[in-house]
């Protein structure tokens, strides 16, 4: 749930752009940067149990 | 003259990442190979790498002539985002470099998605590198052929996004975190 979540985040920031607002689209990609490198580091901390 | 290709480049950039994520889309549900997710995420980091171009995009179809600042911004933020990509692509490479692992998936033209994925973050680098290196100012053709070209592009990249939520939220159902090894759609058992 938390991906799919975070696949709408960047939706909102694709609708942000459209406003123009520079500040809210530079906050909204900040956010997801943000929010992808944490699941990212969730993920490597984790153990992904591919079959090796 | 350059300004004017320039903006239709940005255009075919953005599709171009549609291409890859439908593509990927094609693999997963032709060949039924669930995405894992550090996958997921790579399909998250090229969305994120196309939103820069889409601003400047954006910003064209409403000014006219785009100035530098927008252009660095739209780079920057395709830059960032790639360098996020690249480093989820190469820790899955790396996951399955040991002689022997058949890797992750079926190998598409001899290679598997995630190396495939290496490839794409670095191009995009180079080409954002390259376009913040020659780049002026932009101008935005906004006759109605372009507006409408502007407009779809936007368009497909918008329902290429929403169809990557809904397709992590089938997969990982109503729990928290993707499984590790996905092989089925959990939202619908």
């Amino acid at each position: 749930m938390v991906a799919a979540l975070i696949f709408l985040l960047l939706f909102a920031t694709l609708v942000s752009a459209r406003i123009q607002n520079r500040w809210v689209v530079l906050s909204l990609f900040v956010s997801c940067l943000v929010i992808i490198s944490l699941l990212f580091w969730h993920h490597v901390t984790d153990s992904l149990n591919i079959s090796l | 003259m350059w300004s004017k290709i320039e903006y239709v480049l940005l255009h075919l950039y953005i599709l171009g990442i549609c291409t890859v994520l439908i593509g990927a889309f094609v693999v997963q549900l032709s060949w039924k190979e669930f995405p894992c997710p550090l996958c997921l995420l790579q399909r998250m980091s090229m969305i994120l790498a196309a939103i820069g171009p889409a601003y400047i995009i954006l910003s064209g179809r409403r000014h006219h002539h785009v100035g530098m600042s927008v252009l660095a911004a739209g780079f920057g933020m395709a830059i960032l985002a790639a360098v996020g990509g690249l480093s989820q692509a190469a820790r899955q490479d790396l996951l399955h470099i040991a002689p022997g692992d058949k890797g992750y998936g079926t190998p598409v033209f001899g290679w598997h998605l995630y190396t495939w994925s290496v490839v794409i973050f670095l191009v995009i680098i180079v080409i954002s590198g390259i376009t913040m290196l020659v780049g002026d100012k932009l101008v935005a053709e906004n006759d109605r052929k372009m507006r409408w070209f502007s407009h779809a592009t936007i368009w497909i990249f918008g329902v290429v996004i929403l169809a990557n939520a809904f397709n992590a939220l089938a997969i990982s159902g109503w729990h928290w975190f993707l499984p590790d090894n996905p092989d089925s759609y959990l939202l619908f058992q």
